[in-house]
């Protein structure tokens, strides 16, 4: 399955095999770290940082009152039955992220244990869920991924327990509903929330709960006159207070105005009062509380050359949360240099806010004007082209990328800009997966099943990859369903394998991947599939054995082991020997249990068994500690001592601690069991250290005090 | 889904109910059905009448509204089986046997003192030359200058009225706390609200609040027409 372009173990097969190996959780997650490692370093995340609190704007003005309103929210003794939990409502433009941002800033040394950020992007059409925020701030706060309950109660409560040990501030960004940010307000303890919402939220019960006004007048021109002292000229206060005026306190359309004045320094501010004032004329069709804004906007979008303009209206059409110039270019039809010019221009005039990492986002009502403007300058017809145009280019991206990691792929010979290598494949999958998400919903919707399945079934192997996702599932059921519309049975088999794998691994689920398998298996039979069907039976297997159901799980790993080595598929048909080992282990059927691991160690130990060198380094150690367990099982003590010592010690090499820790500790186990004292009471020693230095306390002192418990 | 459709505003004292205008604005655009009690604040007795005969008019529930010592009002009239929720807007919530003048007999210490002068023939005005900073800090002077010089003056018998049967006792309350208000002191519009159960928004805003920040409080009465 693998071919000669990696240097190291494909994720996927590190997975299986620790999957067969029956490793521990921390065994598992310290093997696929290493794995990956070898491959790839500083990719695993997707690359958004972790709630981390966005820097306050520098010309930040007033609000004082409800700076010392939150002062008061943090210090003010905690009265009985309070959720330590203040709400700043309002509409949009008023600023309410900019003050939480600014409160958190002004916060933090209340907060020794950190302030965290989450945007909940409660208005958008697709809110981040509970769950997802749950699992970023869980993340923010220490929890290794592997460590992150399955259950959404358990990781609910985790997360409130961690707030109750500590004093964290969490402020919780644009809410859209009670039920999205309820499972993530702490719940007593020191810790505090400061959302913002649209909407008052009355359901939150406990809540303190500021309505945010519109910035008072002489603090909306205190706000403009700062932003044009960049100007260089002086304006006259009357015309700038009209301004202010104009704009209805509402610091973004502040922004937006002064901005636009700084970009024309010729143009005084009271001749811009008067366009403003026929603007708003043009415009009045809109709602009074939008209007202001809107009119801001247009202001703006006027003055921006042809090019940024389509550039931005067009923008308006990206799916997902925030864009780079690349996609920028494709919807304005431009060259990524012109995308760049114009979105430059566009954040220049606060019409975009760009971020780390050139990624580029609209605020809400932006994105709205943007829209607007699209709908009124292209007609449906063009519009449908240039999202059509939008769609392919990121499902085509999506799919490049995703067969960077499939072997059968593997490096494309004529690369694309930004993914020239697998690190910057992996890197635009994770940073465009809202962007190829949409486009992979529209074009299922619009029935381009070919395109859909290709590009499901090019994130096989990279999903492995990106694990916990939360996405796989929905991207592998829409693969699925494009196969049975092309009727296509052998790569429907495919889909649900793949979906298989996301329940018996990410997400615990083996009921649910047995349902997939029997599915898969019956597909992949009827159209002669072999592959497939052995990879049903493997998965199958792996599910039956988590399920307890050992003899049924060795059958199934039987079938599969049969069938991966009659197609030759090395590697796999060694993942098989191994489960099939921990199955018949698990069954305490040692004797058969250990003739497996040695078959595994057999093929291991030949260079030309066809499977993939580094994968046999990395299976090896485990596949000898397995063996030496067993031996000791059956009394075998001196053997299962020699296996296990060299296990060890090729561990140790691969620096491998988790399961090297454990092997000492069985190691000792069997050498007390000898007789031979000193050299348990070492390796006891040796267990304590690597699990101390693993930081897991329980399993160092047990064997600090194991020897000493002996008689 | 919102059930109630209708809205019933009354105002306090030294003030008449145009002050509503904005309030008006932003509940009609939703398509709620509007009144503006004109109460004569010269006794609670008769301002309770007048707010129940515009109830008397409704076809259905409504949220009553009250402002300042409008609060007494609708305590006083939200016994009425029209009303469905109360919403008080820097407001008095008196219990039973409570009037504005036992409210603010005792002062907590520090807190600022409303500049009334001394009634006149029963009636009480606000130095117009402190209206601004006690009453409207938050509107633009001109408008703080034009409420001063357009007060209605006060009944002291409206201030001693007492309330009966406080409905906040029997129907669900919001309250509105501004902030800087200078005349009935936030901490007791905290109190008053927790005590009445009421579901409780903050705004930073002056005792004109219902002029100042007329989206917030339509806000709130959205809510409690929700």
């Amino acid at each position: 399955m693998e071919r000669g372009r990696s240097t190291g173990p494909q994720h996927r097969t590190v997975t299986a095999l620790a999957q067969a190996l029956s490793l521990g959780e921390d065994d598992h997650q310290q093997f696929i770290d290493l794995a990956r490692e070898g491959r790839l370093r500083d990719h695993w995340a997707r690359p958004t940082g972790l709630c981390e609190l966005p820097r306050s704007v520098d010309d930040f003005t007033g609000r004082a009152a409800e700076l010392a309103w939150t002062d008061d929210f943090v210090n003010a003794a905690e009265s009985p039955g309070a959720a330590g939990v203040a709400l700043i409502t309002g509409a949009a433009g008023l600023g309410k992220t900019t003050l939480a941002v600014r409160a958190a800033h002004v916060l933090r040394p209340n907060f020794p244990d950190g302030v965290f950020f989450v945007d909940l992007f409660g208005m958008s059409s697709r809110p981040l869920s509970a769950q997802d925020a749950l699992t970023q701030l869980l993340r923010a706060l220490g929890t290794a991924e592997r460590h992150l309950p399955h259950d959404p109660l358990d990781r609910a409560s985790l997360y409130r327990s961690l707030l109750r040990e500590r004093r964290v501030l969490v402020v919780l960004d644009n809410a859209g509903s009670e039920e999205q940010i309820r499972p993530i307000l702490p719940g007593g303890g020191p810790s505090r929330a400061l959302a913002t919402s649209r909407r008052l939220l009355a359901g939150l019960e406990g809540v303190h709960r500021l309505s945010l006004g519109p910035l008072p007048s002489a603090e909306a021109a205190e706000l403009l006159t700062g932003i044009l002292a960049k100007r260089g000229s002086l304006d006259d206060g009357a015309a700038i207070g009209e301004l202010a005026q104009f704009c209805g306190g509402l610091p973004l359309a502040l922004r937006i105005v002064g901005n636009r004045l700084v970009s024309r320094p010729s143009w005084p501010a009271a001749a811009f009062v008067d366009r403003l004032a026929d603007e708003e004329r043009r415009l009045d069709q809109l709602r009074a509380g939008d209007l202001k804004i809107a009119t801001a906007f247009g202001m703006s979008y006027e003055q921006l050359a042809v090019l940024a303009q389509r550039v931005f209206r067009r923008l308006a059409l990206v799916p997902g949360r925030d864009f780079d110039a690349a996609l920028a270019a494709v919807l304005g039809g431009v060259s990524v240099e012109d995308a760049w010019d114009a979105l430059d221009e566009l954040v220049d005039l606060g019409l975009l806010q760009d971020s780390r990492s050139g990624r580029y986002r609209f605020h809400d009502l932006v994105r709205l004007f943007a829209r607007d403007q699209l709908h009124a300058e292209e007609p449906a017809a063009d519009r449908d082209t240039i999202a059509a145009t939008m769609t392919s280019w990121l499902l085509r991206m999506a799919t490049t990328a995703g067969r960077w990691f499939e072997p059968a792929y593997g490096s494309p010979d004529r690369p694309d800009t930004d993914l020239s290598s697998p690190e910057e494949a992996d890197h635009w999958l994770r940073a465009n997966v809202d962007n190829w998400l949409g486009a992979l919903r529209t074009a299922a919707g619009g029935g381009r099943h070919s395109a859909v399945l290709d590009c499901a079934e090019s994130m096989y192997w990279f999903s492995d990859r990106w694990m916990h996702a939360p996405h796989w599932h929905e991207v592998f059921t829409l693969g699925a369903e494009a196969a049975a519309a092309l009727g296509d049975p052998a790569r429907q088999a495919r889909q649900l394998n793949s979906l298989a794998w996301v329940h018996l691994l990410p997400r615990d689920d083996p009921e649910t991947t047995l349902r997939y398998t029997a599915q898969a298996m019956d597909l992949a039979t009827r159209s002669g599939a072999t592959a497939q069907i052995a990879s049903a039976h493997h998965a199958a297997g792996g599910a039956l054995r988590r399920l307890g159901r050992l003899d049924e799980a060795t059958e199934a790993e039987t079938q599969a082991a049969e069938m991966f080595k009659a197609i030759g598929d090395i590697d796999t048909y060694g993942q098989c020997l191994g489960a099939l080992g921990t199955c018949l282990r698990d069954a305490g059927r040692y004797t058969e249990a250990l003739e497996r691991y040695l078959d595994l160690l057999t093929l291991l130990n030949d260079d030309r068994s066809g499977m993939t060198p580094s994968v046999a380094a990395f299976t090896r150690p485990i596949a000898l500690a397995r063996v030496g367990e067993c031996l000791g099982s059956l009394g075998h003590r001196t053997e299962a001592i020699t296996k296990l010592t060299e296990a060890i010690s090729l561990m140790e090499q691969a620096q491998v601690p988790v399961p090297q820790a454990r092997s000492l500790e069985t190691l000792a186990a069997l050498l007390a069991d000898e007789g031979r004292t000193g050299e348990s009471r070492d390796a006891y020693a040796r267990a304590a250290e690597v699990y101390e230095a693993l930081g897991d306390a329980d399993a160092s002192s047990r064997c600090r005090d194991l020897p000493n418990a002996a008689p | 889904m919102t059930t109630i459709k209708n809205i019933v505003l009354v105002h306090g004292g030294f003030v008449d109910g145009s002050g509503w205008q904005g309030v008006y604005d932003e509940l009609t655009r939703d398509g709620f059905h509007v009144s503006i009690v004109q109460n004569p604040t010269l006794s609670l007795e008769d301002d309770a009448a007048v707010t129940r005969r515009v109830l008397d008019g409704l076809d259905g529930p409504a949220v009553l509204v009250g402002h300042s010592y409008g609060g007494v009002v609708i305590s006083e009239a939200g016994t009425h089986p029209n009303v469905a929720s109360l919403a008080y807007i820097a407001a008095f919530a008196p219990d039973k046997g409570e009037s504005v003048n036992t409210l603010i007999a005792d002062p907590p210490p520090g807190a600022p003192v409303p500049p009334i002068l001394p009634p006149v023939e029963g009636f009480l005005f606000l130095d117009r030359d402190k209206f601004a900073a006690s009453f409207a800090a938050d509107l633009p002077g001109q408008v703080a200058a034009f409420m001063a010089d357009a007060q209605v003056p006060w009944g002291v018998n409206a201030l001693g009225g007492a309330v009966t049967e406080p409905a906040w006792r029997h129907k669900p309350s919001w309250y509105l706390v501004a902030t800087e208000d200078r005349m009935i002191p936030p901490p007791a519009q905290r109190a008053m609200a927790e005590r009445a159960g009421a579901f409780v928004v903050e705004a930073v805003g002056s005792h004109a609040v219902y002029v100042s920040q007329p989206a917030t409080v339509a806000d709130l009465i959205r809510q409690a027409a929700a």
